[in-house]
């Protein structure tokens, strides 16, 4: 029965999330990946003026068996680079993921809070420790980075040439890209201090 | 009111915004499972909090499984509207005086038990010291001397004596005299030649094989540390020991008490001896021991693998170490 009221439940919110302007205007999707209902794949475009616009982020919707009375599980498959989001696992620290979470939010609620997380990052409550400092103490260098990896892994606009000849660089030593991609983003792009690391 | 008095336009749109309002507010959502009121019609509906709009209406149901879910097994916790702040007003129907009377019952049954337990641990080691302390008497005075004399005795000063046995056993056992005597043997032991004779490895040490290490004081007593459970097991097999030490060493006293006090004595202090000896060794072994250079291992021929360095402090390696520095 549970079950059932959680399938219902998210069939009724796919009507509302298809129906909904946020859609028409491209901004937010959900797709189904199985019949049950118990897997969902969201996608979220970057919001304008951050880092991350132009981008389309695709995040991974687990519908647990106790929904709506339980938030469902949400996090990121594309990598992103974001004080609250992992850069490894793209585990999300939301409070309405977890304990904040009301029965009355939906899918559609969701997609659109982690969009406006986004957009106004909390360095103070950090999932990704590396990112947060970097967030804090060079914004600059931050917006850097979070642009590049929009437009690495989300299909975002402009590349970094500087960064990605750095990444060659270690690329052409033997290491994974987007291990050297992590390394140099969390040393702010200091190829010395990044090789160092990756090779100690 | 003044837009149905002023122009002719504007009041017929004013009354269909209204209307369309109106109609999306009268149907019913349920804020949990997202049904309306055409997918069930005879589910009852409940509108809890001051919420207006898409979260105004709830099935009771689904109302009551929130609040379930969000009072984790606490019956009487109180819950509020995630989105409005205003706590649900949850009333519980009247079962009659017996439901009333068996909460009751059930809430001082509740907050009673661990006290009674509690009560049933103290009593149960209160009773088990009372019979420790009458089979000691029995052992140490025998069995109708012991007999005689409860029946004489007040219960009261019995209640309170016989317990008593097993802890001044055990406050006793704690007390370490063979440390205070060890540290008089070190401090004293240059100015008499009888415990020169004794303990010559000592003197030897003292003599000045170690600098460093010369100041008793400074090195710390090895085996500080009290073991409780050996502490209890040496204080309640004290009595049964010192029996048994007074039928061996003083088997021809008739008195029952004056041999096992004898016998109690004489163990303490055999036991004492013996100790205070084994803390000495201990120590010396400790400041006499030395960490060896290292040597890299050197491939032999022989099939056995090369011997790895020995314990530094090993018979052997104390010989050759003190044949060196002497």
């Amino acid at each position: 029965m549970a079950n059932n009221i959680a399938a219902q439940r998210i069939q009724r919110e796919f009507k509302e999330v298809i129906k909904s302007d946020e859609v028409a205007k491209c901004a937010i999707r959900v797709e189904l990946v199985n019949d049950n209902y118990t897997e969902l794949k969201g996608e979220i475009a970057g919001p304008p003026d951050t880092p991350y616009e132009g981008g389309n982020f695709v995040l991974e919707i687990k519908v647990p068996e106790t929904y709506p009375f339980n938030p469902p599980k949400v996090r990121f498959i594309t990598k992103i680079w974001h004080p609250n989001i992992s850069s490894v696992t793209g585990a999300i620290c939301l409070d309405i993921l977890r304990d904040q979470w009301a029965a009355a939010m939906t899918l559609r609620t969701v997609l659109l809070s982690l969009q406006a997380l986004m957009a106004a990052a909390e360095p103070d409550d950090p999932q990704d420790a590396v990112v947060a400092k970097q967030y804090k103490d060079d914004q600059e260098m931050f917006r850097l980075t979070a642009k590049h990896w929009t437009a690495k892994y989300a299909g975002g606009p402009g590349g970094n040439p500087d960064f990605e000849m750095k990444i060659r660089r270690l690329t052409d030593m033997g290491v994974e890209e987007d291990q050297a991609r992590v390394a140099l983003s969390s040393y702010n792009w200091d190829l010395e201090r990044a090789t160092e690391q990756l090779f100690s | 009111m003044s837009f149905f008095t002023s122009g002719n336009t504007p009041v017929t749109q004013v009354v269909a915004t209204r209307n369309d309002l109106e109609s999306n507010e009268e149907k019913k959502y349920c804020w949990v499972c997202f049904a309306s009121e055409d997918d069930d019609a005879h589910a009852s509906w409940v509108q809890p909090c001051n919420c207006r709009g898409t979260t105004k209406w709830v099935h009771q149901v689904c109302l009551q499984r929130w609040v379930d879910e969000k009072q984790k097994g606490n019956m009487s916790g109180k819950v509020s509207c995630p989105q409005c702040n205003s706590e649900y007003i949850i009333v519980f129907p009247d079962m009659g005086p017996l439901i009333v009377l068996l909460d009751a019952v059930d809430n001082v049954v509740y907050k009673v038990c661990p006290f009674v337990a509690a009560g049933i641990v103290v009593g149960s080691i209160y009773w088990t010291a009372v019979t420790y302390g009458a089979v000691t008497v029995m052992q140490v005075v025998g069995n109708k001397e012991a007999m005689n004399m409860m029946d004489q005795v007040d219960p009261l000063v019995l209640l309170v004596g016989l317990p008593a046995i097993p802890i001044v056993l055990i406050l006793g056992k704690m007390v370490r005299w063979e440390d205070t005597v060890l540290t008089f043997i070190r401090r004293h032991s240059n100015k008499v030649p009888l415990l020169k004779y004794l303990m010559p490895s000592y003197v030897l040490l003292g003599a000045g094989i170690d600098g460093v290490r010369e100041s008793n004081s400074d090195v710390p007593p090895l085996a500080d540390t009290v073991s409780a459970t050996r502490v209890l097991c040496g204080a309640l097999l004290f009595p049964t020991v010192a029996t048994i030490c007074g039928k061996i060493f003083f088997d021809n006293i008739p008195s029952n008490i004056q041999r096992t006090l004898l016998g109690g004595i004489t163990f303490i202090a055999l036991k004492g001896c013996l100790k205070i000896y084994h803390m000495q060794q201990q120590f010396i072994r400790q400041s006499k021991r030395r960490i060896l250079d290292y040597t890299p291992p050197v491939v032999q021929p022989d099939p056995t693998p090369a011997p790895t360095p020995t314990p530094v402090n090993t018979p052997t390696q104390d010989l050759t170490d003190s044949s060196q520095t002497a």
